[in-house]
């Protein structure tokens, strides 16, 4: 279940429940990314300063700006850094999920904002977790 | 509704979060289209003085840190970068200006001006584009900052 977010808000159970299943929905592609920011050889430190933001923020849009940032500290070259190299997939994953925000909020802005939080929040769990395993695997 | 009100509201948390965003997006865009040879873009230490300058002096120090710029930095580049972050903050004849997002946004809450003569409107109006680009602009710049830097990393 979507634990709720610092704003508090009360989000009906019908919208809860379409945010879960939205979730399981982008499972695969969350998971795709975690075990590709592995391969890359994102740090350990990287995910967490991911993960720290997610939880942190309340507002979305400083997440896709810690991506985009991310992606443009890292240095040119032959071989793109995990950032550079995956940030425009996380980038597009992430606008989906403001996308089904709008859906379930329509005209009510604050609900929007907290269903934006709660799928990220989600998503980066998965993200995170996935990454997280992939890493072990390698020991 | 007073302007107060909607700064503090829901509304404006989502307008910083996507209204603002696209427009300081789409400003990114208009720039990279009119330098197209990336050899002739502002390099990425150019837009750290931003949101230091935000910070110490708010709005009026980053309008004079480029207005200086654009008329005395001895490279081209620079000052074509500095005249348009000058644009973005001056002019409201571009759609992706903060200056004509916030004219925009505040004309559009009709309910401010509700309780007001025809007098009063124009100085509400006024001060409540201020105050909105007063909270907005450290958030805008921080939009086309990261933009900036992530569309550099993609070339």
């Amino acid at each position: 279940m979507t634990p709720p977010t610092q704003s508090g808000l009360e989000l009906d159970r019908e919208s809860r429940h379409k945010i879960d299943l939205y979730l399981e929905d982008i499972y695969g592609q969350a998971k795709q990314i975690g075990e590709s920011l592995a391969k890359a050889k994102l740090k350990q430190a990287q995910m967490h300063g991911l993960e720290t933001i997610v939880s942190s923020t309340t507002r979305f849009s400083e997440i896709l700006n810690y991506i985009k940032n991310q992606a443009g500290k890292e240095k040119s070259g032959a071989e793109a850094g995990p950032w550079r190299g995956y940030a425009l997939t996380m980038l597009d994953q992430l606008k989906g999920i403001e996308d089904k925000a709008k859906e379930l909020g329509g005209e009510d802005s604050a609900k929007i904002l907290d269903c934006k939080l709660r799928l990220v929040r989600g998503w980066a769990r998965q993200v995170a977790t996935s990454y997280r395993y992939a890493e072990s695997l390698k020991k | 509704m007073t302007t107060d009100d909607f700064l503090a509201s829901a509304d404006f948390a989502q307008f910083l979060d996507e209204t603002l965003r696209e427009a300081a997006c789409k400003a990114v865009e208009v720039y990279l289209g009119q330098n197209p040879d990336p050899r002739y873009r502002a390099k990425n230490n150019q837009l750290r003085k931003i949101p230091e300058v935000i910070a110490a002096e708010g709005r009026q120090g980053l309008v004079n840190l480029a207005r200086n710029q654009k008329e005395k930095n001895s490279y081209r580049v620079n000052k074509s970068f500095w005249e348009f972050v000058w644009r973005i903050l001056e002019k409201p004849e571009d759609s992706w200006s903060l200056y004509r997002v916030a004219q925009q946004t505040i004309e559009q809450r009709k309910d401010f001006f509700n309780s007001l003569d025809p007098q009063q409107v124009k100085a509400v109006m006024k001060k409540g584009r201020e105050e909105l680009i007063k909270m907005a602009l450290p958030v805008y710049f921080e939009h086309f900052c990261c933009e900036y830097l992530f569309r550099r990393s993609q070339e």
